[in-house]
This record gives structure tokens, sequence and C-alpha cells, in this order.
């Protein structure tokens, strides 16, 4: 089963008074448990592709399939429970909620999909030990490092177990050395959980641990290369 | 919605409204001070109504007036009302019921050698109304009633100066009979009184009732009005409803006070009515203040509304989060504000307001005695109608902001940097 398909899907918006054509009919399927990564200039599409793929935007034609549901016609509550139910997000600006601690704001999730108390210390207890926040469960956001806060995101977009986990550049706001337990903790979710994952990315270290690596230029794929984590 | 969301989106909407403390005091403070205001306003407002009021039905018929059928339309002093003792007795024993007075009213003509004035009169039964009767307590000189029988009358400061009379001094009072003759009777001043309203001390006087019966040729029990006095003025309309069965066989109608005193019930109503028109403007005022700072705190998080949607919040529970923080924020705001309300009205309703210095020489309003030292009066269901309205304020005031929210796009609001 596809986890992704992106079938003749076209984006166009008005930039003032300017049409812009983001994406040009592309056609994409993303299997269940890839590690890929989407990658070029800025401009190129792929911020769009992201947003569409996790139903926060529609497109002007094609069609997208998330785990072989069609996400046309859905209406605003049928789209927040497939994003609810399908869906973790990761943005590279963390968008983590401020009036919630670490472990409220993982629990947050499964709060929505009314998992009981017991389950949910569980279940974020394990998410945020497996990031490495054992002791920082109760800070708020503010009190927290960019990659402290990163992992925060992840360990939300993860703990509800989603088939597929959309990451927005999650290693841009963060040093190096973040950006490399992140890619780690992802990877090993990845192995570990199953989980899908679709980047975003203009960092090399990204596209080096991807294992399928998509490349867009205007609007359009240019290059759809498996690197079998070589 | 589960028990379980509920709990985390009360969370949520208590953390954020203390994100910024200094808008949610400001907020809390206009709630707390329009409240203040309201409940100032109402309470001396019918404080004052309620103190003209019960001032009025004692210059006049009471809460609920007893007259003879037909005497509005032809106030002759032919109606009556038979057996007057036995329906006070009934009267009396009504929960409710403070008390009665069995009077005759009528027109008279008073003339001395000096001069002669046109006037009306009271008569009352002495030995119950002579330490609550309303111009008694504005006696000058003289003193009240000693019995009922005795050809005694109590006259205005105006009219005594027309007549040019003092106490002792004897005058002439025509009227005319129950069977419609003109019958004069020779009365000696017992007293003059001043209540500083110009019509009354120009125009009323007061008799003791048993001579005045003599004079018109009625029986022993009949009177022209029974004023039934009540433990809350509120109460008239009911009560005069309630009576009627019992005074119909006594060929008497009872009536509430404003059907009685028209002028000062319209200018009652009157007045109510401004103050009402001028609390919306209040509420509207404060409203628009708190639904600026509720849409000024929605319209900030619209990233955040963003990235709730994104991970899977519904319109719908935003809207909750959004109207939970605004009812956190009535009820605070209606503590506070019952809070501060209390004092204050503690102050006007022991020490009163003093409008003297604002008001002239003649203290009347609609010929009835204003008093210049107003006390605020609360009345339960009032409290209840100003809570009530301004909760639902508060909370009318988060559905625009809701809807702002429930209108986020994460693609747009993600933006936001």
């Amino acid at each position: 089963m596809f986890s992704i398909e992106m079938t003749d899907l076209t984006k166009t918006y008005l930039q003032g008074e300017i049409k812009v054509h983001a994406l040009n009919g592309i056609n994409l399927e993303i299997e269940e448990g890839e590690f890929a990564a989407i990658c070029g200039p800025s401009g190129s599409g792929k911020t769009t592709a992201l947003n569409l793929i996790g139903a926060l935007d529609v497109p002007t034609s094609g069609s997208i399939k998330v785990r072989g549901k069609d996400l046309a016609g859905m209406n605003k509550g049928e789209l927040a429970r497939m994003r609810l139910e399908h869906i973790g997000f990761v943005f590279q600006a963390y968008n983590l909620i401020p009036v919630l601690t670490a472990f409220e704001n993982a629990e947050f999730v499964l709060m929505l999909r009314g998992v009981s108390k017991s389950e949910r210390v569980k279940k974020v207890t394990a998410i945020l030990e497996e990031v490495g926040l054992q002791g920082m469960m109760d800070r708020l956001p503010n009190q927290l490092s960019g990659g402290q806060q990163q992992r925060v995101a992840i360990a939300r977009a993860v703990v509800a177990e989603p088939a597929l986990i959309l990451a927005d550049e999650p290693t841009a706001n963060v040093d190096s050395k973040t950006a490399e337990a992140l890619l780690d903790l992802m990877e090993n979710l990845n192995k570990n959980h199953g989980v899908t994952f679709l980047f975003t990315t203009h960092d090399p270290r990204v596209m080096k641990r991807a294992k399928r690596l998509i490349t867009l230029q205007d609007g359009n794929i240019v290059n759809d290369l498996r690197q079998n984590g070589e | 919605m589960t028990v379980k969301d509920n709990a985390m989106i009360m969370k949520m909407a208590w953390r954020n409204l203390w994100r910024n403390k200094r808008r949610t005091i400001i907020t809390l403070v206009s709630i707390a001070f329009g409240f203040l205001l309201s409940i100032t306003f109402v309470s001396i407002g019918d404080g004052s109504y309620a103190k003209m009021i019960n001032d009025a039905v004692k210059m006049g018929g009471g809460h609920v007036t007893i007259e003879p059928v037909g005497y509005r339309d032809k106030p002759a002093l032919d109606l009556v009302v038979t057996k007057s003792d036995k329906l006070v007795e009934k009267l009396n024993a009504i929960p409710g019921v403070k008390n009665t007075a069995t009077r005759i009213i009528g027109q008279a003509m008073v003339a001395t050698a000096a001069d002669s004035a046109g006037g009306g009169f009271i008569a009352i039964d002495p030995e119950k109304e002579n330490n609550s009767f309303f111009f008694f307590k504005h006696l000058k000189s003289g003193k009240p009633f000693e019995n009922s029988t005795k050809n005694k009358i109590i006259i205005g400061q105006k009219m005594a100066d027309q007549l040019e009379v003092k106490v002792g001094k004897k005058l002439v009072l025509t009227t005319t009979s129950k069977s419609g003759e003109v019958v004069s009777g020779l009365y000696r001043v017992g007293g003059i009184f001043e209540t500083g309203i110009m019509e009354t001390d120009k125009f009323m006087v007061i008799l003791p009732i048993d001579s005045i019966r003599k004079l018109l040729g009625y029986n022993k029990n009949d009177s022209s009005q029974i004023a039934v006095y009540l433990d809350e003025q509120r109460e008239a309309d009911y009560m005069a409803k309630h009576l009627s069965s019992l005074v119909t066989p006594h060929n008497a109608v009872s009536l509430p006070w404003p059907k009685i005193m028209t002028e000062l019930a319209g200018a009652i109503q009157m007045d109510s009515v401004g103050n009402y028109v001028f609390q919306c403007f209040l509420f509207l005022l404060i409203g628009a203040g708190i639904l600026n700072t509720v849409l000024m705190g929605v319209l900030e998080r619209m990233k955040e509304f963003g990235v709730m949607v994104a991970i899977g919040m519904t319109p719908g529970r935003l809207v909750k989060m959004i109207m939970t923080e605004n009812l956190f924020l009535a009820i605070i705001g209606l503590i506070v504000g019952g809070c501060v309300s209390l004092p204050v009205y503690y102050y006007f309703n022991t020490v009163g307001l003093d409008m003297s210095s604002f008001m002239s020489e003649d203290m009347s309003v609609s010929g009835v005695m204003f008093d210049p030292l107003i006390k605020a009066k609360l009345y339960w269901d009032r409290v209840l109608w100003i809570f009530g309205g301004v909760f639902a304020l508060i909370m009318t005031t988060g559905l625009y902001p809701s809807f702002v929210a429930t209108k986020t796009r994460p693609v747009d609001t993600l933006k936001i940097t």
C-alpha cells in the first residue's frame, strides 16, 4: 500500500497579480516505511507539496491519496480527523504550543484522539525519554533550547504512532550536532516503528541520510533517486 | 467531545488567559467596573423609586387603593365603600399587607374672614394614623388630632398664609354631602404642616374621619378609600388583582398605585427607560473594549491555531477553547465586580447619596415629595439580571474572535514568523 499517491498534482496561486505555478502536474508515490526527502532550491515547490500531502492546502488540480484516502471533497473536520489519525508534523520553527509543557505538548495529540490518561502518561513518558528529554518534561517551550524544542516536536509527531510524518526542514534551525542527533532519532523511529518520513530539506546531512531523494525544480520532479542507505 | 478534552481545553484556556497578564487584568477591571456601575445605577434608581413610591402612597391611597366602583370616573362623595371595618379586618389578615387606613377623600371650600381657598380634604382615623400619617411628620405647628370626632382641621402652610390663620383659629369648611346637599362645618385649626410641595401645602386639608362622616351624612363604616400598604411596593399589581374578589361585595375595586398615580408611574417609567438606555450604551462600550482585547488575543495566536489545526484540532474545539477563555474572564470579572460592588452598595444602602445640593426648594417629582437622601436598594432578580447580562455580554464578545479562529488556514498562518 502506498503511503502517499499524487497524481497530476498542480498548485497555482497568486502572488500579488502574478500567477505562480508552484507545482506543475507532478506524479509521486511514497511507500509505507520510506525515509524520503524532497530537496530543491527555494521556490521549487517543496513546502507546497508537503502542505498538500498534509491536507493543509488544497491542490488546483490533480489528486492526493494518503493511505488510500482521497483528500478531495473532505470538509475541515474530516481533514482535521485525517491529520490527527494518520499524519504527524514536524515544523521548521518547532511550533510548540507555548502554554503547554513538553509533556503536555506531546500529550496534546493523544488527548485529541481520546486516549486514556494512563495510556497517555505511559506513551508520552516513553517517547520523551526516547528523544532524550527525561528530566525536562515539565518545562515550557521557552525553557528549552531550539534542539530540545525540536525533539519535543518530533515526540509530538510520533507519539500517536501516525503512519506518516511530514517534516518541513526539521534541521534548519538547529546546530549541526543537534541536527545529527535529530536525524539519528528520526532514523531510529523509522526503523523501530516503521513510520514513513517525508522531509523537505536543503540540508546536505538530511539528503545524505534519506533513503530516497526527490528533487524538485520549478514545480517539476527532476530527479528521484533511491539511495539504499549507502 | 470528551471529559478529557474539556480538561485539556480548560487548562489551555486558563493559561492562555494569563499569557498577557496586564491585558487580562485591564479587561477584568473593565468588566468589574461595568458591573459596579450597573449595580450602582440600578440600585440607586430602584432605591429612589421605592422611596418615592412609598412616600407617594403614604400621601395618597396606599400601594393598593380600594375605592368605590366608578370613583375614578366620577369622584363624588355619594360613592362609598360599604362596611369598611369588616373589609379592613380581612385585608389585615392577608400576608404581605403591612397595614391599612380607612379614609374619606373629597373636595371642599375653606374660608375665613380674610379669604377663602378651594382645597381637597383627606379624612383619617387618628387612632390608626396619627403616628404614621405622612403630613403629620411635617407639622410645623400644632399637633395631630386627639380623637376622630372633634372638629379639628390641619392645613398646609401656604393655605394658612392665604387664609391668615394660625393654630387655634377657626375656619369654615364647605362641601357637598352624600345626598348632594351643600353642607358646612366650623373647624378649628389644630396644626399646620409644610411638606415642601407647593401644591400640597396650598391645597390639602386633613380632617378626623368621624367628624366628616357626620357632616357628609355617611354611615359609621362608610369610607371613600381604604389605603392598603404592602411590605413590598413591587407586589402592588399582584396584590390588587389578588384582592379584587375580596372587595367586590363592598361595592369597591382594588387598584395598584400606578393606576392611581399615573403621572408618577409615567415619570418613573420614563426615568427607568433612560437608565436602561444609558446602561445599554455603557454595556456596548465595555463590550467593545472586551471584544477588542479578545480579538487581539486571537489574532496574535493565529499561527498557534494553525499548528493546532495542523496536528488535528477541529474548528469546534478551537471555538470551545476561546469561549472557555471568555468563560473564565466572565467568571473572574463577575467575582471581582461583585467584590468591588458589595462595599459600594453597602455604603449607598446605609449612608445614601445626598442630592440636596442639586435640588430646588420645591422638592417634588410629579407632585410627590422627593427625599434628597437617596438610599440604594437592590432586588435579587435585578442582581441576577445584571449578572446574566454581563455574563452574556462577555460570552458574546467571544463569538466573533472564535469565528475568526475557525477560519484559520494552517498553510497561511504557519508562514507567520
